[in-house]
């Protein structure tokens, strides 16, 4: 691997530069990108439309690894990636110009834009239940007319209604299910997405979305794997488990799943319940503060990880507050897990 | 007492635990499902069949190869079996405007009136595998993306006990006869029914269990917590066994005092075994009568119907026993066990319907002590389920 910081120069500066993208399902995509065009805008120009959302830099979503050649992104910028990632190789593809010929990895299929394109739709309030103190799940139910499909782990955008304000949320239902989403939302004390489930919320209700959208996705074929989720970043490892379930054979599956205090856990019967029709699932529940459920152990999701749990051909899965995702990646990573094969959902909490 | 809460009845609890099977309305896809039987099919003949949603058109090449196709011309959208038309061999002709399909690949392989038009050779319409098994035509119906399919045998019934030698689809000297018809009601009903020890009761006035006065038991009590055993054949089918024949695992119930029953009939007969397999096939071995089993398939056509095959299965080598099984089938079997008998079944399915597709049943149970057998059926199918047909339909909401 070779990355080049910086402004060095081996190209000219107006030549356009070579670019070859690799999906996870070992195609390889190649185009042309000018020297001031951003990798995503290249990209679609020739035909490949990528898998993004904010276009500017801050959701995270169109996330790739430079793996040749060199690449960039505009300094002092707010941007969705920490230092050691940009330095691991990661780059925001929307806002990436290429210094020279580049290679990036991506880590979805090249399947996934064919099979399903993202599409603005509304779709009706089903069901709205509190599952914890801080956690409602809500259940929407989507027109049959609509030509809708996602792969798990996705999510959709969802406005917040009489507002201009949209909030991302990982679909938890399974692939299956299509037609009727389900959604873990974490309620703060104030936000408006919080305030409107809170107060204003009503079944019937008419929520405009758009999706899917992300590249968090599972791997085709099947390997040991892990899922390590914090608070509602249960959602896509419940979409994924769907998923996992039907695979033959169904591989050995680790959830490693933690919030903060009992009044926060959710879904602990959900989880059982997938444990006794999932005869490879094992589920391992941590409470930050565990205090009134000392049957649980007190800790992180990662605490509860042991070193033997992670193989050689293990890939892991990981959704949850940045905290907990950037510990995780450097243990993993401890483990002799490559970058590739620790996979995250990058989380920006965008509550207001 | 609390009488709302046992009157309103809340399952949902217990649904969970076997969510995969609550999800199934449309069925499980990505397995082995029974289209039509054998002789339906002539050489060059076509018949129109929908399982999980999916519309498949059966045909037979000249040399008796089954195939499948998508019986959805691309043109319009007309089913083909509609008014089958195969002019050369391994083709299906669409009868509107003559797109003529491949059997094998589903290529377009020309148009009647247009031998020259550009679309030729450039669409083709979906395939299924299609396998021939003792009178049976199956097909494998799930995902287009699903990948090689498991073979055929990990969707039949086998024979899982050695005391006996009832008949099982493999057997070289099988023979059967049957029937299908479209009924009313999801296929999950359908599949519990005959499973349910405590079912017996639609039997009760029976006319052939008052005829032969047959000492049928109003219910089948559980002696163990594992009366229903677990079938889980190692790259074979799954399912869960009820074994009426083994007085530790069920003792029959002839009365009930309370209520002043008593079972009809004094003549008993060799006691039955019932098992049920994914995705939906009842085997019952020693029935309707000792050393023969009857097959049902529940196939799911939509979430509100479902295709009923019954059959009889014996063994006959000698043209004399295949004709001696052919005139029972037709005299007895038929009219008397799939016809008269079942229709018990066939009424007490159809009236569970409609708490389950307007009042969410599944969720609104109140299930008893007897229902162990139908949960642990519920259970073994969430855990073996390859996947969910989806409605295919964009006028309904």
């Amino acid at each position: 691997m070779t990355i080049v910081e910086g402004t060095e120069m081996t190209v000219p500066p107006t030549e356009p530069r070579h670019i070859a993208l690799r999906f996870t399902d070992g195609q390889v995509r190649e185009f042309d990108a000018d020297p001031e065009e951003a990798i995503l805008t290249a990209a679609k120009r020739a035909g490949h439309t990528l898998v993004s959302q904010c276009t500017v830099g801050t959701c995270g979503t169109c996330v790739g690894t430079l793996i040749d050649g060199a690449a960039e992104m505009p300094a002092g910028q707010l941007s969705a990636l920490s230092k050691d990632e940009v330095s691991a190789g990661q780059r925001l593809l929307c806002q990436t110009r290429a210094l020279r010929d580049s290679s990036f990895d991506l880590e979805y299929p090249s399947t996934l834009l064919e099979a399903h394109p993202p599409v603005a739709f509304r779709a009706k309030i089903s069901r709205l239940s509190w599952v914890a103190d801080t956690v409602v799940e809500l259940e929407l139910k989507v027109p049959k007319t609509i030509k809708f499909g996602f792969a798990a782990g996705q999510y959709c955008r969802i406005q917040v209604p009489g507002t201009e304000e949209w909030r991302s949320y990982s679909i938890a239902s399974g692939e299956h299910e299509r037609f009727r989403l389900t959604f873990l939302i974490r309620i703060l004390p104030s936000g408006v997405m919080s305030d409107f489930l809170r107060d204003g919320a009503r079944t019937g209700q008419v929520l405009d979305l758009e999706g899917p959208l992300g590249g968090f996705v599972l791997e085709p074929a099947p390997r040991p794997t892990i899922l390590m989720a914090g608070g509602t970043g249960l959602a896509p490892m419940l979409s994924m488990l769907d998923r996992l379930r039907t695979v033959q054979p169904t591989p050995p599956i680790l959830l490693l799943f933690g919030c903060n205090r009992p009044a926060e856990l959710f879904h602990e019967d959900e989880l059982a319940a997938r444990v006794s029709f999932i005869p490879t699932l094992e589920v391992r529940t941590v409470l930050m503060d565990n205090e009134g459920r000392d049957d649980l152990p007190a800790g992180t999701p990662l605490s509860v990880l042991r070193p033997g749990d992670v193989l050689p051909d293990t890939v892991a899965y990981l959704c949850g507050p940045p905290p907990m995702i950037r510990a995780a990646e450097e243990r993993f990573g401890e483990l002799g897990l490559p970058a590739h094969d620790i996979r995250a959902e990058q989380f920006v909490p965008s509550e207001n | 007492m609390a009488l709302t809460e046992s009157a309103i009845g809340n399952s949902g609890k217990v649904a969970r635990q076997y969510a995969p099977y609550v999800q199934a309305d449309w069925g499980f896809a990505n397995h082995w499902y029974p289209a039509c039987f054998s002789d339906e099919v002539a050489v060059r003949g076509v018949v129109g069949v929908t399982i999980g949603g999916h519309d498949i058109a059966i045909t037979r090449e000249d040399d008796g190869t089954v195939r499948a196709i998508s019986d959805r011309c691309l043109h319009r959208g007309v089913k083909l079996s509609a008014k089958p038309m195969c002019f050369a061999n391994k083709t299906v002709t669409c009868w509107y405007h003559g797109y003529t399909y491949n059997a094998e690949s589903g290529n377009l392989d020309t148009i009647v009136g247009s031998p020259d038009d550009k679309l030729i050779n450039t669409v083709s319409v979906r395939t299924y595998p299609a396998e021939e098994v003792a009178g049976l035509i199956f097909v494998f119906v799930g995902d287009d993306d699903y990948g090689t399919p498991p073979p055929l045998d990990t969707d039949l019934p086998v024979k899982v006990t050695d005391n006996d030698d009832t008949p099982h689809f493999r057997d070289a000297k099988i023979v059967t006869r049957g029937l299908r018809r479209k009924l009313y009601g999801n296929w999950r009903l359908a599949a519990e029914n005959g499973l349910d020890p405590s079912h017996l009761l639609v039997h009760w006035d029976n006319q052939i269990v008052v005829a032969l006065d047959r000492a049928m038991p109003l219910g089948m009590k559980a002696m163990k917590d594992d009366a229903t055993e677990l079938l889980d054949v190692e790259n074979g089918p799954k399912g869960v066994m009820n074994r009426y024949d083994l007085p530790e695992n069920y003792q029959p119930v002839f009365e009930n005092p309370i209520v002043d029953i008593k079972a009809r009939g004094t003549t008993m007969f060799k006691p039955f075994r019932v098992s049920l397999w994914l995705p939906g096939i009842l085997m019952v071995e020693d029935w309707p009568i000792p050393g023969v089993t009857q097959y049902e398939f529940y196939v799911p056509i939509d979430d509100h119907h479902h295709m009923y095959f019954e059959v009889i299965a014996d063994h006959a080598s000698t043209e004399d026993e295949k004709k001696e099984f052919e005139f029972k089938y037709k005299n007895f079997y038929e009219p008397l066990g799939l016809l008269n008998f079942n229709n018990n079944d066939v009424f007490a399915r159809e009236a569970t319907e409609e708490h389950y597709e307007r009042f969410d049943g599944w969720n609104n149970e109140v299930l008893a002590d007897a229902d162990f057998s139908v949960v642990a059926w519920r259970k073994q199918a969430a855990k073996h389920g390859r996947g969910f047909f989806q409605s295919p339909y964009f006028d309904e909401d």
